[in-house]
């Protein structure tokens, strides 16, 4: 048995001249909570997709619990549990959706599924289609949760909820799933909520993965350096994530070694002022959101 | 489970066709049989052609109602739904969804045709007065031929009709009634337009009913059934088999 729970390898999905997924190369190790990032568009949801069996890879390869899911998509679905699009079958109330659910997981639990009923406060005799916006997801949730699965993929699983059912949500998806030795799987662009639950982040832009890391190992290593000097380098080395100058200082940022870095530009006559850690959301920004977009995959750990 | 929500899905259309058939049975054991002023005192009420049409010509458009309906049921609806992703990430094949799908609805359906025919066949009874050989073009036939006929009549003209919409359901979702009778409708013009054209020339009809109404009667179709049957059905399983392989190939939105 891999310890990867995922891996894919050059993994692409073009649409027309789209590329949707360009080469990613993703590693999800099994037992993890993994957060994947990305901004809009990034790629994330077509990953899972591709991942999940919905959508045929353009090129590159896959594997989900040492399985391939061009060819063995029951068997991973049946051990594993997806929400991707939060549209269940409108028709159905909660009841009915456990009832259908019920007899495709030999794992399924019901005790399960009135407990999460319980606690995200749900309506279960309402049909799909009369349920707001939070309520949905809530109900997607449940029907994930109650699989009994050993790997939980969750597409933007908080968008629609309020403050307090996140709060909801992240505790039971730890303390009832990922603290049991699953693998859990959340695609996100809510930095603050990965940063909270996740021990390892990807980072994909444009179908690519940027960065694929421990978040400890990112906070640990991730640094902004301000230093004042002249003929600093700009970006010659490929630990350099950004560089922006203004107002006499020069801000650096870096993804590893920043002590040496600090000392080699301290060694040229420029002045350090500080070096400081970034949280995940400035990590986020850096290596997505300045345009950098040729940063080299990098694992830390 | 599956089978479930496609009876959940479909429970009321078929509820309303077993209504039908109802009344349909009402109808024919109470509306007073009286003579018939055609045919003058001392004959039969309706001749053996007449009794004939009654079996076959009343249900076929009541048929293709309910075959486009049952065809949009299932994996097309889910899709137009957009509940696509929920359903095809159950653990289970494509081609489950579809045979299921597929089999559920042709079973209600078949239970349909077979209470229809039924109930035709008692009143022709009824109404001949025998259960013994009616004259089809000049043959005596049994009337249990003429019902085993119609019922295969039925079922493979709702099993093409529902393949078509369950097929167009897949292509084009929520507009796959419009597509299948769009195709259907085409298929009538060419038909009418090909066969006053070049004379000689005759496309298949969708049900067998005009076949057995030949010129030759009874022994030409005898002589063909078979194989007209197997084409019919052929053609009919084509449909689910291209929905099928349309799910396999396609990304699901």
């Amino acid at each position: 048995m891999s310890d990867l729970v995922i891996e894919t390898h050059a993994l692409h999905k073009h649409y027309g001249d789209i590329r949707a997924v360009d080469g990613l190369d993703m590693r999800v190790p099994r037992g993890a909570v993994y957060g994947f990032l990305g901004r809009n568009g990034a790629g994330k949801t077509t990953t899972i997709r591709l991942l999940a069996g919905l959508a045929r890879a353009s090129g590159g390869t896959m594997r989900v619990l040492d399985l391939d899911p061009k060819t063995d998509s029951p068997a991973i679905l049946e051990r594993s549990g997806w929400v991707i699009e939060k549209t269940l079958i409108p028709s159905m109330t909660g009841d009915d959706l456990v009832r259908f659910n019920r007899g495709f997981f030999p794992r399924w639990s019901d005790a399960l599924a009135r407990k999460y009923a319980e606690v995200f406060e749900l309506d279960m005799t309402r049909k799909f289609k009369k349920l707001s916006t939070g309520n949905r997801t809530k109900l997607c949730l449940l029907l994930a949760l109650a699989q009994g699965a050993e790997l939980l993929v969750l597409d933007e699983p908080t968008a629609g909820l309020d403050p307090v059912v996140t709060d909801q949500l992240l505790r039971v998806l730890v303390e009832d799933f990922a603290n049991e030795g699953r693998t859990l799987v959340l695609s996100s662009h809510h930095l603050s909520e990965v940063e909270r639950i996740a021990e390892w982040v990807g980072i994909i832009d444009r179908g690519k993965l940027l960065l694929e890391a421990r978040l400890d190992d990112m906070r640990t290593s991730f640094r902004r350096v301000r230093v004042v000097g002249e003929a600093l380098p700009l970006a010659s080395s490929p630990e350099i994530v950004s560089v922006n100058t203004g107002e006499g200082t020069t801000e650096y940022v870096v993804r590893a070694n920043a002590d040496a870095f600090a000392a080699h530009l301290q060694s040229q006559g420029a002045t350090v002022l500080d070096v400081t850690p970034l949280n995940l959301s400035e990590i986020f920004l850096e290596v997505v959101g300045k345009g950098k977009t040729n940063v080299p995959v990098e694992v830390l750990a | 489970m599956y089978l479930w929500k496609y009876w959940r899905e479909s429970r009321i259309t078929f509820a309303v066709g077993m209504a039908l058939v109802g009344l349909m049975l009402w109808a024919v054991l109470n509306i007073h049989m009286g003579a018939n002023p055609y045919n003058g005192p001392n004959t039969p009420q309706l001749n053996d052609n007449q009794i004939y049409l009654l079996m076959a010509a009343p249900l076929t458009l009541p048929f293709a109602f309910f075959a486009l309906k049952f065809g949009s049921f299932g994996v097309g609806r889910d899709l137009g739904e957009g509940s696509g992703s929920f359903l095809f990430s159950r653990p289970r094949s494509r081609a489950f969804f579809v045979w299921n799908d597929w089999g559920c609805g042709m079973a209600q359906l078949l239970l349909l045709v077979l209470a229809a025919n039924a109930v035709l066949a008692l009143a022709a009874y009824r109404i001949a007065g025998v259960g013994g050989p009616i004259s089809v073009g000049g043959v005596p036939v049994p009337m249990a031929s003429i019902f085993a006929l119609h019922c295969a009549a039925g079922m493979l003209l709702i099993g093409l009709l529902l393949g078509l919409t369950y097929f167009s359901s897949v292509l084009a979702k929520n507009r796959g009634v419009l597509l299948a009778l769009g195709v259907l409708l085409a298929y009538f013009m060419v038909k009418a337009v090909v066969e006053y054209k070049w004379r000689t020339v005759k496309l298949p009809d969708l049900s067998l009913t005009e076949f057995g109404m030949t010129p030759e009667g009874p022994p030409g179709f005898a002589k063909n059934l078979g194989l007209e049957i197997a084409i019919r059905a052929a053609v009919a399983l084509a449909f689910p088999f291209a929905a099928q392989l349309l799910l396999q190939q396609r990304d699901v939105d």
